[in-house]
C-alpha cells in the first residue's frame, strides 16, 4: 500500500466506525426526543465560536513554537543560568494543569502587568503552556543528531549557529514535525478551557446557545463534532508524516 | 613538515589516553601513526586536528604551537582536513552539497565557485554522476572518496585520515587506497592512522608506532619495518604482517 492508500483506507476506516456509532447513538437515543429548532437558529453563533477557536488555536500554534525553540536552545546554551530558566520553566509548565496556569496568569499575572486583552492574555497563555511541550520534542529532535554529525561540523569548522543552521536543524526536523503535528491537535482541544476566561471561542458558544435554548444536546453535540473536525485532520497528517520520515530514514 | 609533541597527555574521566607524549616527528609528506588498538593512535590524531585539547603538553606544528581557545581552534581547524573512519558525511544533503559546505560556510567561496571546485574533485574521484546522490545512496567506498573530496577541498595546509578504511570491504579499500595514494603523488601532506600496513609501508615517509599510551618508537618507515627497535613494535610487526 502507498501512504496515499493509507490515509484513504484510514479515512474509509474512521468513517465507517463513526457510521456505526452514531448509529448506535441513535438507536439508544430514539426516546430521545431532538429539537434542533432552537439551536438552528443560534447557528452564526457556533460559527464565529468555532472561528474563534481556529484562529485562537493557529495563533498560539505559531508562538508556542518560537517558544518551543527558544527554550530548546536555552537549554543547551553555554550559559548556566539560561539552561536552568528553560529547565524550570518546562517543568514548572508541565506539572501544572493548564486549568491552574490560565486562573494563576490571567487573574493574577496578566491583571498585575496591566494585560487588558483577554484574547492577547488567553493565546499567551494557551502558548506558554504548549510551548514548554514543544520544547521537549525540539530538544529531542536535536539530540537525535549523532555526536559523529557535530564532530564533523567541528571539524570543518562551523560555528555555533551554523551548525545549528547547517546540520543540526535540517536532520532535527524530521524527528520534530510530526509529533508537533499531534500537539497542533492538543492545542485545538485546550483551547476549549479558555472558555473560563469569557473569551468567546467555540465551547463558549455552545455553553451560551444551552442556556439560551435549553437543549443541551443538541448544543453539545455540534460541539464535539466541530472540534473533531479540526483535529481529526490534524491527526491523520501527523500519522502520514510519522510514517513517511520513517519510511525515509 | 615538523610536528613537535610536548608532554601531550590526554584523560578521559581516570582513564589516561596519551601519557605525556614527548617527540619530534619530521617527514616531507606522510606520516603514519601505527599501533594496536587502544594505543591511542586517534586520540593523538583528534589532538592534532584541533578536535580535541590535550590535558597537559602542547603540539607544535611547522613552529606553530597550536591554540588554545575555541574561537582560535576553530580558525585552525578550518585549515586541516578530516577524514573519518566512518566518514561523517551530512546524512541530508548530497555528495556535491556535502563538499561544498565548508567552502561557503567557512571559507568564503561563491556557491558558484564552490560548485565548480566540488564537481572537479568528485571528477578526479571518479564520482562523475553521483553528485546528486545523498550518502544513503551511496556504497561505502564511494562515500569515504567524497569524505576526501570534502576534506581536501578546502585547500588544507595538512590532512588528516583517522583508520579511512576500517569501515569498508576489501575492494572498496582498495579504491580508498588508490585516492589516498594519489593524493601523495600530488605532493600534499598527510597523516594516517591505518591497519593497512603494506599500504603504510609503501606511502608513509616516517612512522609513529603508539602502545600503552605513549609513541614507543618513531623513524623512517623502511627502517621500521625492516628492524624496529623495540620489542613491542617487533611483536606488533609479527602478529600484523603473519598473514
Amino acid at each position: 500500500m502507498t501512504p496515499r492508500h493509507r490515509v484513504l483506507n484510514s479515512v474509509l476506516s474512521f468513517a465507517l466506525g463513526a457510521g456505526i456509532l452514531a448509529a448506535a447513538c441513535f438507536g439508544a437515543l430514539q426516546l430521545f426526543s431532538w429539537d434542533w429548532s432552537g439551536v438552528w437558529s443560534y447557528r452564526g453563533v457556533f460559527w464565529q465560536g468555532w472561528l474563534t477557536t481556529v484562529w485562537i488555536s493557529a495563533a498560539s500554534l505559531v508562538l508556542s513554537v518560537v517558544l518551543g525553540l527558544l527554550c530548546a536552545l536555552g537549554r543547551r546554551s553555554p550559559f548556566v543560568a539560561l539552561r536552568w530558566l528553560s529547565a524550570a520553566y518546562v517543568e514548572i509548565v508541565r506539572g501544572t494543569p493548564l486549568l491552574v496556569q490560565l486562573l494563576i496568569l490571567f487573574y493574577v499575572v496578566a491583571d498585575a502587568v496591566g494585560l487588558q486583552n483577554r484574547y492577547a492574555a488567553g493565546i499567551l497563555i494557551l502558548s506558554i503552556f504548549s510551548g514548554a511541550y514543544i520544547a521537549e520534542m525540539i530538544r529531542a529532535g536535536i539530540e537525535s543528531v549523532g555526536r559523529s554529525q557535530l564532530e564533523s561540523a567541528r571539524a570543518i569548522a562551523l560555528t555555533r549557529w551554523q551548525t545549528y543552521r547547517h546540520v543540526i536543524f535540517p536532520q532535527a526536523i524530521r524527528h520534530v514535525v510530526p509529533p508537533l503535528a499531534g500537539q497542533a491537535a492538543s492545542i485545538i482541544k485546550d483551547s476549549s478551557l479558555l472558555s473560563i476566561l469569557g473569551i468567546s471561542e467555540f465551547t463558549l458558544a455552545a455553553q451560551q446557545v444551552n442556556s439560551a435554548t435549553y437543549s443541551t444536546l443538541e448544543s453539545y453535540l455540534p460541539l464535539a463534532v466541530g472540534y473533531l473536525a479540526l483535529t481529526l485532520p490534524v491527526s491523520l497528517l501527523a500519522r502520514h508524516l510519522e510514517r513517511k520520515y520513517r519510511y525515509e530514514t | 613538515m615538523k610536528l613537535e609533541l610536548r608532554g601531550v597527555t590526554k584523560r578521559y574521566g581516570p582513564q589516561t589516553v596519551l601519557d605525556g607524549i614527548t617527540a619530534d616527528l619530521e617527514f616531507p609528506h606522510v606520516l603514519a601513526l601505527l599501533g594496536p588498538s587502544g594505543g591511542g593512535k586517534s586520540t593523538l590524531l583528534r589532538v592534532i586536528g584541533g578536535l580535541e585539547t590535550p590535558d597537559a603538553g602542547s603540539v607544535v606544528l611547522d613552529s606553530e604551537p597550536l591554540p588554545e581557545t575555541e574561537s582560535a581552534l576553530r580558525i585552525y581547524r578550518s585549515h586541516i582536513g578530516t577524514v573519518f573512519q566512518s566518514w561523517n558525511l551530512f546524512p541530508h544533503l548530497d555528495a556535491l552539497a556535502n563538499v561544498m559546505l565548508p567552502l561557503t560556510a567557512v571559507h568564503g567561496c561563491t556557491p558558484d565557485q564552490a560548485h565548480t571546485r566540488a564537481e572537479e574533485l568528485l571528477e578526479r574521484l571518479q564520482l562523475t554522476g553521483h553528485g546528486h546522490k545523498r550518502p544513503a545512496e551511496l556504497s561505502g567506498g564511494q562515500r569515504q572518496r567524497v569524505a576526501i573530496a570534502r576534506a581536501v577541498a578546502i585547500r588544507p595546509r595538512l590532512l588528516l585520515f583517522d583508520e579511512p578504511t576500517s569501515a569498508l570491504d576489501p575492494e572498496m579499500t582498495a579504491e580508498v587506497l588508490d585516492v589516498i595514494a594519489d593524493l601523495k603523488a600530488e605532493g600534499r601532506t598527510f597523516i594516517l592512522v591505518t591497519h593497512a600496513m603494506h599500504f603504510a609501508r609503501q606511502v608513509a615517509d616516517q612512522i609513529a608506532f603508539l602502545a600503552h599510551r605513549t609513541i614507543a618508537e618513531h623513524g623512517p618507515a623502511d627502517e621500521f619495518f625492516s628492524a624496529p627497535r623495540t620489542d613491542q613494535a617487533r611483536r606488533f610487526l609479527e602478529s600484523v604482517l603473519k598473514y
